[in-house]
């Protein structure tokens, strides 16, 4: 009955650890060895090259700006820990394993406490990589002494492991309510694609309204992030513990910037830490009850089609066009793809504008914005669709995939429609984000039409990639597989060359024959017709019999 | 007419992963109209011969024929008139019943009215009619299984392989299936190739009996005529005395010393 949090802990560890598991303890132990030695010797080292590298000035202003770096870097390290493992436990539900233990006489808490020991290891490794690269510079321009530098990695773990606590709560909280089913896995892998965003936004907003917030408030509204304390504790100990001779009445205006003492610092720290153990403790009982699930709570009954439906059945009565509309309900239906898409607008929206309004002010050139629009928006488009409609998209399992294969063509006839599906999906995710942007940065209809053209070719392009490739190499539904890493890998890196390759031909064209259309034309063909040689292949690979 | 006609023959068919044999030298007849059911431990090569036969995988040596196909050089046509029960579901966890077996019946170049008014039928066999439109994501495993076995005979397949038909489908609903398979086969002399750890279905079903160990074919006849030659009283019995899993009951208890 004693110490069953270690037996679960131990068996977190070998799963963890199970892909090198021959030589599990020479690898843990090297990691750790090498881990510390980064943080000790070798980031230090490299940073205080870094470091070195600027001139005195600038290590003054960085002095300066110590506070308000601290918090910004503690801000990051925090959302990152957060985030992190509810997105990977999101990845994969399984509940299943839970139910094994709770048949058995063991208690929640032990649970709880057990699978949290069981994932430190691997986390505790990101925080001792982490953590060097953003206190070295501080450390470095402070000259904090050793004892200091002991005090703030202490500092860091132990803001690093109540966040990592407070996230394991909540990834427990969140699969138990979503239950081991494949709607619930969906939505899963949903949350877990928009979980920066949901996390991100209000904290964007905070940054934004944090002027009249604090007005309100009649304190720094930044006080009330957690991250805040850790931050300012580390900063309080790297001023009393410097080497750098700062005098008492720099110290003072320290006090003033960072508004609550050393003391109060180290009492919320500590007394939030203490809290989130407790609440998930405390909470044990009710955060494994398994629900139902999602299979059993909610059962989904199709209607009628739609017209775009309804349409494509018209236009293709026989078999290709019932392949192309079971294709586009199996994509539309499923939260994960939504949420992709959604992720790729909303990022193709984002990063030409912040682009552009950090460009706007150097170069008054409407005509270099527009191609430059249409350069961001067919990269972040073409790379996030080849991962979106190849990658995990494309087939759910083998036993999917024996059931094709299982008929006549049935791999040439299944990636044609998916092709086809998806270039239909190609137009809207091409259309909304060219009339946002078009809209917000003043281009008018011929740079439009021109960003359309483009950003629906490489979407284009993009599909055939990442069906392709999947195609080739087929991962299923599992991103942690080796199959998955290498094909997104594969996918980005095809299609950045092809996109390079794109551009220099584009930029001939315009030079030489001066003809826009046909710099269309030529600038698009690299990655189609490359995409549709690796369809092909994939395609014939995947009709092929197997061997295996 | 049809008990002359050979619909699978397979002649020294081989195949190996890596050093691991899975199927050795298999010598085998299947008559059309006949259910053939294929008996053997876990691992012992079942699957592979279907998936063989089936043409979704090369054998690594040796000759077999489908309906008097070459499952090496006609691989197409072979699919187009047989029809495969995967051992576990691939289902499109977001189609319906009717949206899955439409796309099946699509990938097998049959659309339109007649699919439809057959998955209405077929869903209805099976008593699926009231929950024919709700996502498959909602589906019990039983009744999955039941839409697999509609999606295998929907285009009308002259042979079916089974793949552990009935292994997730309960007491009513199995009976369903082996009526199911009994009458195709004896009204539309359907050839059927099951594989099976299910003996007592076996027995019922099943004309001739083909027991696989270790890759190798080691028993083939009639269930009675198998029952007969090992001087068991019923399948299951005779099934343990030649794969070697009898029970030694003295050691069961072993374990709690």
């Amino acid at each position: 009955m004693a110490r069953n949090w270690l037996s679960i802990a131990k068996a977190e560890f070998l799963i963890l650890t199970s892909k090198f598991r021959s030589v599990r303890k020479f690898v843990t132990i090297g990691m750790f060895l090498f881990a510390i030695s980064w943080a000790l010797v070798i980031a230090p080292m490299i940073m205080s090259s870094i470091v070195d590298l600027f001139v005195e000035e600038f290590q003054v202003l960085l002095a300066v700006a110590f506070p308000g770096l601290m918090r910004t870097v503690m801000l990051i390290l925090w959302i990152m820990i957060l985030i992190y493992p509810i997105s990977a436990a999101l990845q994969e539900i399984k509940i299943g394993q839970w139910e094994i233990l709770l048949s058995n006489n063991v208690t929640t808490k032990d649970m709880l406490l057990g699978m949290f020991l069981g994932k430190i290891p691997g986390y505790g490794l990101l925080v001792l990589f982490l953590s060097p690269i953003l206190l070295s510079p501080f450390i470095i321009v402070y000259q904090v002494s050793l004892i200091g530098q002991v005090l703030m990695y202490a500092v860091l773990f132990i803001v690093a492991l109540s966040t990592l606590w407070f996230s394991h709560v909540l990834s427990i909280a969140i699969q138990a309510k979503l239950g081991e089913s494949s709607r619930g896995n969906d939505i899963a892998k949903a949350f877990s694609i928009v979980v920066a965003i949901v996390v991100l936004i209000p904290l964007y907003g905070l940054m934004f309204f944090s002027g009249p917030l604090s007005e309100i408030m009649g304190l720094d509204v930044f006080q009330i992030l957690p991250s805040t304390w850790g931050a300012d504790l580390l900063s309080w100990i790297a001023i009393y513990q410097n080497g750098i001779g700062l005098p008492l009445s720099s110290i003072q205006i320290f006090e003033e910037i960072l508004g609550f003492s050393v003391f109060l610092d180290a009492l919320l720290v500590g007394v939030f830490g203490l809290f989130l153990i407790l609440i998930g403790l405390s909470s044990a009982d009710r955060l494994f009850t398994v629900e139902a699930g999602a299979r059993t709570e909610v059962v989904t009954t199709v209607g009628k089609e739609n017209m775009v439906l309804r349409g494509i059945r018209k236009i293709y009565p026989g078999h290709f066009g019932v392949l192309v509309v079971t294709s586009l309900k199996d994509f539309g239906r499923k939260a994960q793809n939504v949420s992709k898409v959604g992720y790729s607008i909303f990022l193709a929206i984002l990063l030409p504008l912040i682009t552009n309004y950090s460009l706007a002010s150097q170069l008054d050139n409407p005509l270099f914005l527009s191609i430059m629009t249409t350069l961001i928006l067919s990269m972040m488009l073409g790379m996030i669709g080849a991962i979106t409609f190849g990658g995990i998209g494309f087939l759910e399992s083998k036993n999917q995939l024996w059931i094709i294969q299982g008929t006549p063509n049935g791999a040439y006839k299944f990636i044609l429609a998916r092709i086809m599906g998806y270039t239909l999906l190609g137009i809207p995710i091409a259309v909304i984000p060219t009339i946002t942007v078009t809209l917000i940065l003043g281009f008018d209809v011929f740079a439009m039409v021109y960003m359309f053209i483009n950003v629906f070719l490489v979407v284009f392009g993009a599909i055939l990639v990442g069906i392709g490739i999947t195609a080739n190499n087929p991962a299923f539904e599992d991103t942690k597989s080796i199959a998955f890493i290498v094909n997104t890998f594969a996918s980005i890196l095809i299609i950045m060359m092809m996109l390079l390759i794109s551009a220099i031909s584009s930029i001939v064209v315009i030079m030489t024959v001066g003809n826009v259309i046909l710099s269309v034309i030529v600038g698009n063909a690299p990655l189609i017709i490359g995409g549709a040689l690796i369809v092909l292949l994939g395609a014939k690979r995947l009709e092929m019999p197997g061997t295996t | 007419m049809a008990g002359k006609i050979i619909d699978i023959k397979t002649e020294m068919l081989s195949k190996n992963f890596g050093v691991i044999q899975a199927l050795s030298s298999l010598n085998l007849e299947v008559k059309k109209g006949s259910t053939f059911g294929y008996l053997g431990p876990n691992g012992a090569g079942k699957t592979t011969t279907v998936r063989i036969l089936s043409g979704l995988l090369k054998a690594t040596s040796g000759r077999a024929t489908v309906c008097g196909l070459d499952v090496e050089k006609q691989r197409n046509e072979i699919k187009a008139i047989t029809g495969l029960l995967p051992e576990a579901p691939g289902l499109y966890s977001k189609l319906s019943a009717v949206e899955f077996l439409e796309f099946i019946g699509a990938l097998n170049n049959i659309t339109g009215e007649k699919v439809i008014k057959r998955i209405d039928r077929l869903l209805s066999i099976l008593g699926l009619e009231d929950r024919q439109n709700d996502l498959l994501e909602s589906y019990s495993s039983g009744m999955k299984q039941k839409v697999l076995v509609a999606s295998t005979i929907l285009h009308e397949p002259r042979l079916v392989f089974l793949d552990e038909p009935t292994s997730r489908l309960d007491p009513s609903a199995s009976a369903l299936v082996k009526e199911l398979i009994l009458m195709m086969a004896k009204e539309t002399e359907t050839t059927f190739f099951i594989c099976t750890h299910m003996t007592d279905f076996a027995e019922d079903v099943c004309d001739i009996i083909g027991i696989l160990v270790d890759g190798k074919l080691t028993t083939l006849g009639s269930p009675l005529k198998i029952i007969e030659n090992t001087q068991t009283t019923n399948l299951e019995e005779a099934y343990l005395k030649i794969v070697g899993g009898e029970v030694d009951r003295d050691s069961l208890l072993s374990w709690r010393e």
